[in-house]
């Protein structure tokens, strides 16, 4: 069996965030990042951190995950300290700007950990839907989109292929010398990117066999419908962008 | 070289944290100078056993000894260079497996990472190419434009080329036609009958396993159910069906004679072998 | 009624002829096995057949000329499955993997789920839905492209060499279930393989040698003259070469497939 290597961080949990229409949660998603930027108020601040923490709970997916993602902007979020420290900056001010990072990583995370990959192209298209009347081919950008994230994979796994045949004739890739580690490379990458094109040109011969046809309307099977958090959510969050707004 | 596997067990940790078994509790010997087969169904771990061996995978409780090696699961191997010199794997589908221009540089690239001098590699691609019966106009050809049964002797001669006790081979007859499926017996004869390789084959392509093996090993949930040589095995015909495995035709029709007629015909390799044998017993 | 019609194929790529003036005709409701000596011709013709290669044939396949402005409707009555399933997987999941092309051609939901249910119970994998395909073995694999082929329940099915990755019993289920697809529901199977052991479970055995149809027969019939399948590097059948051999001898009259009925014959 090959090494599934995945680039999406989703893990199925049939939870109710989880179940939450896609094309929502990003509107959603962009309607928490107006807020977070905009909003300088602290009470506003405590109120998002608690929604966060709230879906965290519903999504029934383990705090550990959501400590990973925070983990990635540690230095990140020293150097916006160390910076606002040298510009003298209030200490709110300081501490607010970190918190937005924050929020902003949470909130990303939640959807990425609560929606599969062909989801979230499903509702990117959806959203870049309006912009057909600019003559935008939008499903064909969604189209390209999902192929990347089924292709990125593929080509990984095949480098993985080579240097798991070569290491069962000895060579261990991580314990060989720099030069001999780019002789291995240099040789391996036009094979690796003309097998990935091959692979790619069978996938295309057996998706168009299936009559896939990307101009055409198609069944979504699995599409999540509206859901009343939906509702709530994109209600709780106008409100609270109008409040920004207007006070 | 002797292999040996002492109450190994093995599994692995899927993402949410639940632990997969898949191998639990393997005590085999493969014997040295013979040609081994496992067999089972799809997905029961066939390939992970043969990866134990040469150490792409580590037992998660157990030991391993290979020839002088002793792979533990409580510490860190440290020698897994030196075992795979002398334990070599062909993968499956190996012409995926290609990275180099020509066959000359597909069979060089390991000896020159190792740092062979000139005239040593010479010698060796010449020896190897001799061995799978591959003629040395084939140098120069693009390893991507040869037939698949030429690829998979170039794949088996790029593993021979280090020189290894143990071949390990990976369903190495799937996709092939007739005729390169007996050029492969043939090769697979020859390493073991003139060279002395230690050969081990992962298949379910069991008629062509009869032909060559010496020792069955039989993989089911998680466990080596059957050994033993391929007619004390291969005679559970109705055992093998419950593990998904059916035997090649010239013993289920042996043993078919055996339970309506109670005749004992024989359990054969060769189908003229066979013949004789219905003719004696016909009449 | 033949349900494809080939005239005149002559096809050649890259200097090398693949066909010369092929002529076949393949009658409706049959289960033909098709062999050969090169692999390369035989998909080749799959690709033609499917309209994945270009170019003006003179072929009928349901009545319908094969051509740009057909290949829609004529690709909704093939259900096609290749020889390695890792090359034709785009989706994550083994059951988005089968709804695919019921999702193509605008199916509802309601459909869908019929069939998806349908064809997993028959083909027993309900327990691989939520898997990844890539995460299947080989004969799992191979179990989930047939699957994603019949969903759409199609007129003809071809194989080319799709069954090569499953182990013994399993094999036998699945032809089993093909002939009892071919019976009952008169779909046309066209079984491309090296393993002439599945010809069996079919009605018609074809065989192609260097650009020539040098066999075309009833099973039955199919396995008189040995010398034709050395030619083509292919194996007799066991119970075929077994009567072959046997009738040498003088202790059986006719090439007999079945083995219950071999051990009666030569021990009555």
């Amino acid at each position: 069996m090959l090494n599934n290597i995945k680039i999406s961080r989703y893990v199925k949990k049939n939870s109710i965030v989880d179940k939450m229409n896609t094309t929502s949660k990003l509107i959603s998603l962009l309607l928490f990042l107006t807020i977070s930027s905009i909003s300088y108020n602290i009470y506003i601040h405590t109120l998002l951190l608690f929604i966060i923490v709230i879906l965290i709970l519903l999504s029934k997916i383990s705090i550990i995950e959501y400590l990973k993602s925070i983990r990635y902007i540690v230095y990140l979020i020293i150097g916006i300290f160390v910076i606002n420290v040298i510009l003298k900056e209030e200490i709110i001010f300081i501490f607010l700007n970190i918190i937005k990072i924050i929020e902003l990583v949470l909130y990303t995370s939640l959807i990425t950990l609560t929606t599969s990959e062909s989801e979230l192209v499903y509702g990117l298209n959806n959203i870049l839907k309006p912009l057909n009347i600019f003559k935008i081919r939008t499903n064909k950008i969604a189209f390209i989109l999902s192929l990347s994230i089924r292709f990125i994979p593929l080509v990984i796994d095949q480098l993985n292929r080579i240097i798991k045949s070569l290491s069962s004739k000895g060579i261990e890739f991580k314990k060989t010398k720099l030069r001999n580690k780019i002789l291995i490379l240099k040789s391996i990458i036009i094979p690796i990117i003309n097998l990935s094109l091959k692979k790619a040109d069978e996938l295309a011969e057996s998706m168009e066999i299936r009559l896939y046809d990307v101009n055409k309307e198609r069944t979504n099977y699995k599409y999540n419908k509206w859901t009343f958090l939906d509702s709530i959510i994109q209600i709780l969050f106008i409100f609270i962008l109008l409040i920004e707004v207007i006070i | 070289m002797e292999i040996k596997f002492n109450n190994v067990d093995y599994s692995y940790n899927k993402i949410n944290y639940l632990e997969k078994e898949v191998l639990k509790n393997i005590n085999i010997e493969f014997l040295e100078g013979k040609i081994n087969g496992i067999i089972g169904r799809s997905g029961c771990g066939k390939t992970t056993l043969i990866e134990l061996v040469n150490n792409l995978l580590t037992p998660t409780k157990g030991l391993i000894k290979v020839g002088e090696y002793i792979i533990d699961s409580k510490k860190k191997f440290e020698n897994i260079n030196e075992l795979r010199f002398d334990v070599s794997m062909v993968f499956q589908f190996p012409e995926e497996q290609f990275f180099n221009p020509t066959v000359k540089k597909e069979l060089e690239i390991i000896l020159k990472l190792f740092d062979y001098k000139l005239d040593q590699i010479e010698k060796r691609i010449f020896d190897v190419l001799k061995m799978v019966g591959l003629n040395q106009e084939y140098l120069n050809y693009n390893p991507l434009k040869l037939s698949n049964g030429e690829k998979r002797k170039l794949a088996i001669a790029s593993s021979l080329i280090i020189n290894p006790k143990v071949l390990i081979l990976d369903e190495p007859t799937i996709g092939l036609d007739s005729k390169s499926k007996n050029d492969l017996i043939k090769l697979i004869r020859i390493l073991k009958n003139r060279y002395n390789k230690t050969i081990i084959i992962v298949t379910h392509d069991i008629d062509t396993l009869h032909k060559i093996a010496d020792n069955i090993y039989v993989l089911n949930d998680k466990k080596i159910v059957l050994q033993g040589n391929k007619y004390e095995v291969f005679k559970n015909v109705k055992e093998l069906r419950k593990y998904g495995i059916t035997v090649p035709k010239i013993i289920e029709f042996s043993n078919k004679v055996l339970l309506k007629k109670n005749i004992k015909i024989g359990y054969r390799d060769d189908i003229n072998d066979l013949i004789k044998d219905i003719y004696r017993y016909a009449k | 009624m033949d349900i494809i019609k080939i005239n005149n194929l002559t096809y050649s790529y890259k200097n090398k002829t693949i066909f010369n003036n092929l002529n076949l005709n393949i009658k409706e409701k049959t289960f033909i096995t098709l062999a050969g000596s090169c692999g390369c011709g035989k998909t080749t013709l799959v690709k033609i057949l499917t309209g994945l290669i270009d170019g003006n044939f003179n072929i009928e396949i349901d009545k319908l000329k094969l051509s740009k402005e057909n290949i829609k409707e004529i690709r909704k009555e093939l259900g096609v499955v290749f020889e390695n399933p890792d090359n034709s997987f785009i989706a994550e999941t083994v059951e988005d993997e089968i709804t695919f092309s019921l999702e193509n051609i605008g199916m509802n939901k309601e459909e869908i789920k019929k069939r998806v249910s349908k064809i997993s119970n028959e083909l027993k994998i309900n327990h691989l839905l939520e898997f990844s395909p890539y995460s299947l073995s080989g004969g799992e694999k191979q179990i989930v492209a047939l699957a994603a082929a019949l969903v759409s329940e199609p007129k003809i099915l071809v194989l080319d060499e799709s069954l090569s990755m499953l182990d013994g019993v399993k094999k036998e289920e699945i032809f089993k279930y093909l002939k009892k697809l071919n019976r009952e529901q008169k779909i046309t199977i066209i079984n491309i393989t090296q393993d002439l052991e599945e010809s069996i479970y079919g009605k018609e055995l074809l065989l192609i040698n260097n650009n020539n149809i040098v066999l075309y027969e009833k099973i039955s019939n199919a396995f008189n003259n040995e010398k034709i399948f050395k030619e083509c590097n292919l194996e007799l059948p066991f119970m075929a070469l077994l009567s072959t051999k046997l009738k040498y001898y003088g202790l059986v009259d006719d090439i007999i497939l079945d083995m219950d009925k071999m051990v009666n014959i030569l021990w009555k």
